[in-house]
């Protein structure tokens, strides 16, 4: 798998960024996820019902959110470059598979954190309402951000194994809600008749959710950060595999 | 060209698994890495105090700690599930602290169920939840591990049902619990007062009821009390916490008393089993040695709840009703000799009258019924009470009968926290003038000086003693008064070897004392806040103020280590929308005003139509009134229609605010995005085609 220039990695980024204000679909990208976090915050987390200066009703719906928009940005990572031959002219540059695999990933995620940021007026909003825990909340947009990094990072694996965007994004989708979802009591009443409790603590200890809960609150616990951490770095090392198996080929 | 790649690189099917398998291993190690988090919040919510995590760490014994909880409730009312969470997790966290010593379990209790039985046997409280009448519960339970001994009374304790509105003392609360657990034994408590707080001796051989304090019969429930009316009896109870009550000190300023007459003799009365009685032929003044005994034992980190009185009402009572004999106990109580060193002071000479806080009383003379205020009279409500304090948290109301204030000088050592303060609408009182009572006369002089006088405060910290010769010495007084005779000379060396066994001197403070200083001591007494009755030896109680749970609260609180003294309230994390709040207090207000004109206007047009119907009215001609009561109607709906749509005024600012609100975020940002998009879109095409 070779090291990591960063001067290559870093031409990767600018390159991936450049493409993504070129084209319309980031721009819708960022429209869709903006109104529709919004409308979640406001009509389904009962935003001023509850009455308290927080963005709780706005964080609680990221993961779910995330689990259908961030593999639409993904899937176009590798497929599309796969699909439409760019692929070996991108491999044939001087440097090494895991540059390109960062860079992109880098790319994708730093576009994610705008459409994040562009969330900012909420934050304002609840400061003018009255006066939130803004350390608590700092402490939540950088779990979200980490957050969407992990699924990214799924994401770009997935991407890389197949030329069809549409069959990535849909197993993107697949594999991302299992990881979220694996620790609400669904997935965890399924299986513990079969495992011990052991097992499904640690199955719920796997879970983006449960990772996310104590970020949300304002703590930013070790495991929590070593969780994402350690995941995006295994999905990108599985990425360069991918990558390096169509280089091969 | 790619190079045939001769490496012995894994094929990429098992770099996938090694990835996988390393992150699983990771999480794996680190998942049993707790307490290293950096807790963002500004209130710090999710780190325990310094002095929760010690009183963890010290733990003598091991506990174990049990949280009932329906998850149902959290479901029905999400307020509760929220709060449960906040319950389950700082059991986790004193968990964490205690390195093994505190276990906890958190049980669902199924209705009918053999757990469910187990927690009512424990004491938690269900509550009735929606139709099926199936009960809720939500209490904790905590008693010491494993010697099979489950007698609640020896450091089981339990909290029956967790109200939300004690929710910022959870981390004080469970603390507690978890140190009352740990140190089973309960507490001693000192007693030292002049006037009969364990009740009448000599009723026992009436045969009639003792009737002790009911505040001190409260006490017992936790506290082992006994009296204490000399150094000796100090030394040798040895208490952990000393309870003074308007005690009598040898030299008194003004009035002169007498002993009390006869001895008492030391058998509890009836219906007040248990309660240590004073001894036999004892003199209950506080002499020298008791003084000392108490400076030093504050010295020693010692803790103590002090009532001091510059006007005590009974006694003056008595005064009245009997004048020229001997009072039984003084009007005026201090302990000067005490506070004055520490920098505190209460003047003997100053009762405190608060207007804006006086007890409503009849002031009206013969068949008159006025209510006016008796500012002598000091019945603070909450709101004059400490909030962050859990000895006054949670009371709502006390009264103070003719209380003194107490005066903190600049230079004070020790640190003083109001616990009860009076209004601002006060002033200095002469005790004097309260010998009869006349609310009238007082609110006809009354002249606030608008400077909020102190009524009960904590006091701690580090304190020089009182005696710094050291202990008394007892000089024998000879009958000619010389004392320089050889007589005297032995009688004395005799006297100060049979004096008391002091420990030995300390002149500076070696921890920290923590003290309750209240200025009144007819609040403990319990005309003034319970009604206590008999019924055939039963003693029944109805407590109509909180004076008698602040002072379980006081000795509770005082009760601990200084580690669970330093808790404090923590903030609970709401957060309310207060913009919001603002809006609708104006609109309330306003809305509030206009209902009443309306209301006004509404009723005297209904009394005026009344009027018009009365047959026993002058009667008006048959046509005027027919177009008066028509004139009347249509004003009567027309007011109708005011008031409803005043109504509907006062939720319109708030759902417009909420409205903007909502367009400004969903659609604000997203429009900019889309401009910029049209705007860059267009400079890009620009672009192309100038080149």
């Amino acid at each position: 798998m070779g090291f990591l220039s960063p001067s290559s990695v870093m031409t990767i980024f600018k390159r991936e960024m450049a493409g993504y204000f070129t084209t319309p679909l980031a721009y819708i990208f960022i429209v869709v996820f903006l109104v529709a976090i919004s409308s979640f915050t406001f009509y389904l987390g009962a935003f001023f019902d509850r009455d308290q200066a927080d963005l709780q009703s706005f964080f609680q719906f990221h993961p779910w959110l995330y689990i259908v928009l961030i593999p639409a940005i993904a899937m176009r990572l590798w497929a599309e470059e796969i699909n439409g031959g760019t692929i070996e002219l991108l491999l044939t540059l001087p440097l090494t598979t895991a540059d390109a695999v960062l860079g992109k990933f880098l790319a994708a995620w730093a576009f994610t954190g705008i459409a994040l940021a562009l969330t900012a007026p909420l934050w304002i909003t609840v400061n003018f309402l009255g006066t939130p825990d803004n350390g608590a909340i700092l402490a939540s947009y950088l779990g979200s951000f980490l957050m969407a990094g992990g699924y990214l990072a799924i994401g770009s694996f997935i991407s890389a194994l197949t030329r069809n965007q549409v069959i990535a994004f849909v197993i993107s989708v697949a594999i991302c809600f299992v990881f979220t979802a694996s620790g609400s009591t669904l997935i965890a009443g399924a299986i513990s008749p079969f495992v011990g409790d052991g097992i499904v603590t640690f199955i719920r200890g796997l879970s983006f959710l449960e990772n996310f809960q104590d970020i949300m609150r304002g703590v930013l616990d070790m495991r929590d950060v070593i969780y994402f951490g350690s995941l995006i770095i295994a999905f990108l090392v599985c990425t360069t595999a991918a990558v390096n198996r169509i280089k091969h080929q | 060209m790619a190079k045939i790649s001769k490496k012995r690189a894994p094929s990429w099917g098992f770099q996938v698994l090694g990835a996988v398998v390393v992150f699983v291993l990771v999480n794996l190690g680190v998942a049993s890495l707790s307490g290293l988090r950096l807790d963002l919040t500004e209130d710090r919510l999710f780190t325990l105090s310094e002095g929760a995590k010690r009183v963890l760490e010290t733990m003598p014994n091991s506990v174990q700690m049990t949280l009932y909880y329906s998850k149902r409730l959290g479901e029905e009312v999400p307020a509760f599930a929220t709060y449960a969470s906040r319950v389950e997790e700082m059991m986790g966290e004193l968990a964490d602290a205690s390195d093994g010593k505190l276990s906890i379990a958190v049980i669902d209790p199924e209705p009918f169920s053999v757990l469910e039985d187990e927690a009512v046997e424990r004491g938690m409280q269900g509550v009735p939840l929606g139709d099926a009448g199936d009960e809720v519960y939500f209490g904790l339970y905590i008693e010491p591990k494993g010697d099979g001994n489950s007698d609640v009374d020896l450091g089981g304790g339990a909290i029956p049902f967790l109200q939300t509105d004690r929710a910022s003392f959870l981390e004080y609360d469970l603390t507690k619990m978890i140190w009352r657990a740990a140190h089973p034994e309960k507490a001693k408590v000192g007693v030292v007062s002049s006037k009969e707080v364990f009740g009448d001796p000599m009723a026992g051989m009436r045969g009639q009821p003792a009737n002790p304090w009911y505040a001190l019969v409260q006490a017992q429930d936790f506290f082992d009390l006994s009296y204490i009316n000399s150094a000796e009896a100090l030394i040798e109870k040895d208490p952990d916490i000393l309870l003074i009550i308007h005690p009598k000190l040898p030299a008194e300023v003004g009035e002169s008393v007498g002993e009390s007459g006869a001895p008492r003799i030391g058998a509890p009365g009836i219906g007040a089993p248990g309660i240590g009685a004073p001894g036999i032929g004892e003199n209950d003044v506080m002499d020298e040695n008791l003084l000392y005994a108490i400076d030093q034992f504050l010295l020693r980190g010692g803790r103590a709840m002090i009532f001091l009185d510059p006007w005590n009402e009974t006694t003056a009572g008595i005064r009245n009703t009997a004048p020229g004999v001997p009072l039984p106990y003084p009007i005026a109580s201090n302990l000067d000799r005490l506070l004055n060193p520490w920098g505190i002071t209460i003047p003997s000479d100053v009762v405190v009258g608060d207007r804006a806080l006086g007890r409503l009383v009849n002031a009206g003379g013969e068949g008159q019924l006025i209510s006016a205020p008796y500012p002598a009279w000091v019945q603070p409500k909450a709101e004059a009470m400490a909030q962050e304090d859990s000895v006054t948290a949670v009371l709502q109301e006390m009264l103070l009968p003719s209380p003194g204030k107490i005066l903190v000088s600049g230079d004070a050592q020790v640190t003083v926290s109001p616990l009860i303060t009076s209004s601002m609408d006060v002033m200095d009182l002469d005790p004097e003038s309260l010998q009869v009572p006349d609310p009238r006369k007082i609110l006809d002089i009354f002249e606030p000086d608008g400077d909020a006088r102190i009524l009960a405060a904590r006091i701690s910290g580090l304190v020089s003693t009182a005696f710094p010769d050291g202990p008394p010495v007892d000089i024998a007084v000879n009958p000619n008064g010389d004392p320089d005779t050889e007589e005297a000379a032995s009688a004395q060396t005799q006297t100060a070897q049979q004096g008391p066994a002091f420990p030995p001197h300390i002149a500076e403070s070696t921890d920290a004392m923590n003290v309750i200083l209240v200025a009144d001591a007819d609040m403990l007494e319990d005309r003034y806040w319970v009604t206590v009755q008999n019924f055939f030896g039963q003693t029944v109680a109805q407590p109509f103020l909180d004076n008698g749970t602040f002072l379980v609260n006081g000795l509770e609180n005082l009760n601990g280590s200084s580690d669970l003294l330093s808790l404090r309230a923590r903030r609970t994390g709401s957060r309310p929308f207060e913009r919001i709040d603002e809006i609708r207090r104006a609109a309330e207000t306003e809305f509030r005003s206009e209902e009443q004109a309306l209301q006004r206007r509404l009723a005297e047009l209904e009394a005026q139509m009344a009027a018009l119907e009365d047959p026993n009215a002058a009667p008006t001609a048959g046509e005027e009134a027919e177009t008066t009561a028509a004139q009347y109607t249509a004003e009567l709906v027309q007011t109708r229609q005011a008031l409803r749509q005043v109504n509907a005024n006062l939720r319109r600012d708030i759902e417009t605010l909420e409205s903007q609100i909502r367009l400004v975020n969903i659609l604000g940002t997203p429009s900019i995005v889309v401009l910029a998009a049209i705007l860059f879109g267009l400079y890009r095409r620009r672009q192309k085609r100038v080149a």
